[in-house]
């Protein structure tokens, strides 16, 4: 979804960016009686029908009913530069950052022959416990980063800006009365006694959501409510080859990474088109955008890893 | 009042201002109202949103082009 590189004085790490979680929360649709899938689109209450996207244009609210229009085009003028670069150049210790800062999690994987680099720059910055701080310019937005290294990982977190975060006298909380020492005492036994060593991770599933998902299988085999989509080229199950799973990408491109090594030391030249034909359309249309290839939303696969071949 | 609300009810949550931005359209909403796109994992709202259902992907409008 973003490749780039990671910057460190003179060091130049070529990453490519992963998320770190997706959601496993339940999905559910909404269709009518008749079991056709409904959709959401904006209405005029004006002129009392449904708007296409070509005539809907974001306003700037200035005053009680009055916008200003703001167009595409001035959006885009006002976009921070493109910078493929995430330059590290501050570094802070990992407790300085609170926890209300983080907003989202990627994975960093070397990209090829970087393994080396990724290595010593991970190594380096978990042995320090520093987090590198940076600022880099994704999907025409600039976001605030902060890099960890874990368990020989890079993983780049997003953070909030500083005036996002808001402080408990915005949310109305109370002056904070002292409280007395035995109360503290006694609450602190209380939680003494429920404390454990580890946090058992399977007390973080989604329990509602497979409760759902297990509902819906009961009903499913009992053939209760189950109603038909209407229209045949939306039954098509998607396959599980679709799928990108991450931890895979993550692995293969480590492990990518360890081959580069080898092939490095034995002077072997490894064939860069063969992994480009294992990615995704996904994938390569990602790859594609980082390096800015055009035309690229009307390439087929082919056609998109010829380009990325191309520009890389 | 909302078409949503009822007389002596409080607003329904969903229904409070909200400060994420939709990356598509730019409106503010809950957090818990955004997905986000399963191509460039923008935050995308539910208005915006597509569901390409072939492939089971929820995807922004700019990645669901760019997929076909």
């Amino acid at each position: 979804m973003w490749s780039g590189t990671v910057a460190f004085g003179l060091v130049s790490l070529p990453v490519s960016l992963y998320p770190a979680n997706r959601t496993a929360r339940t999905s559910l649709r909404l269709v009518d009686a008749d079991g056709t899938p409904l959709e959401r689109r904006y209405f005029s209450a004006q002129d009392q029908r449904p708007l296409e996207r070509d005539e809907i244009v974001r306003g700037y609210p200035v005053g009680d009913e009055q916008f200003v229009v703001v167009e595409d085009e001035e959006l885009e003028a006002l976009a921070p530069e493109k910078s493929q670069e995430i330059d590290l150049s501050r570094f802070v210790d990992v407790e300085e950052i609170e926890p209300i800062y983080f907003q989202r999690s990627y994975f960093l994987a070397p990209d090829r022959g970087a393994l080396k680099a990724y290595r010593l720059l991970a190594k380096s910055m978990e042995d320090a416990g520093r987090v590198g701080i940076a600022t880099f310019v994704m999907r025409d937005t600039e976001y605030l980063v902060a890099i960890i290294a874990e368990d020989g990982i890079l993983r780049a977190q997003t953070l909030r800006f500083h005036d996002e975060i808001r402080t408990p006298a915005d949310v109305g909380l109370p002056e904070r009365p002292a409280p007395a020492d035995d109360e503290v005492e006694a609450i602190g036994d209380g939680i003494a006694s429920l404390g454990a060593d580890d946090l058992d991770r399977s007390s973080l599933r989604d329990r509602a959501s497979r409760e759902l998902e297990a509902l819906v299988e009961t009903k499913r085999e009992a053939g209760e409510d189950v109603v038909e989509v209407h229209r045949a080229s939306e039954a098509k199950a998607a396959t599980d080859a679709d799928e990108i799973d991450l931890m895979q990408v993550l692995k293969r491109s480590l492990s990518q990474g360890e081959d580069d090594v080898a092939a490095t030391a034995g002077s072997a030249e490894a064939d860069p088109d063969s992994d480009l034909g294992a990615m995704t359309k996904e994938e390569l249309y990602a790859r594609a955008r980082a390096l800015e290839v055009v035309g690229r939303s009307r390439m087929t696969k082919d056609e998109l890893i010829d380009a990325v071949r191309r520009a890389g | 009042m909302t078409p949503s609300a009822r007389p002596g009810r409080p607003e329904p949550w969903w229904l409070e201002p909200g400060g994420e931005p939709c990356e598509t359209c730019l409106m503010v909403h809950l957090d818990e109202l955004l997905s986000h796109c399963e191509g460039c994992d923008a935050a995308v709202c539910t208005t915006c949103l597509i569901e390409v259902r072939e492939r089971s992907l929820r995807l922004c409008p700019a990645c669901a082009e760019a997929f076909g």
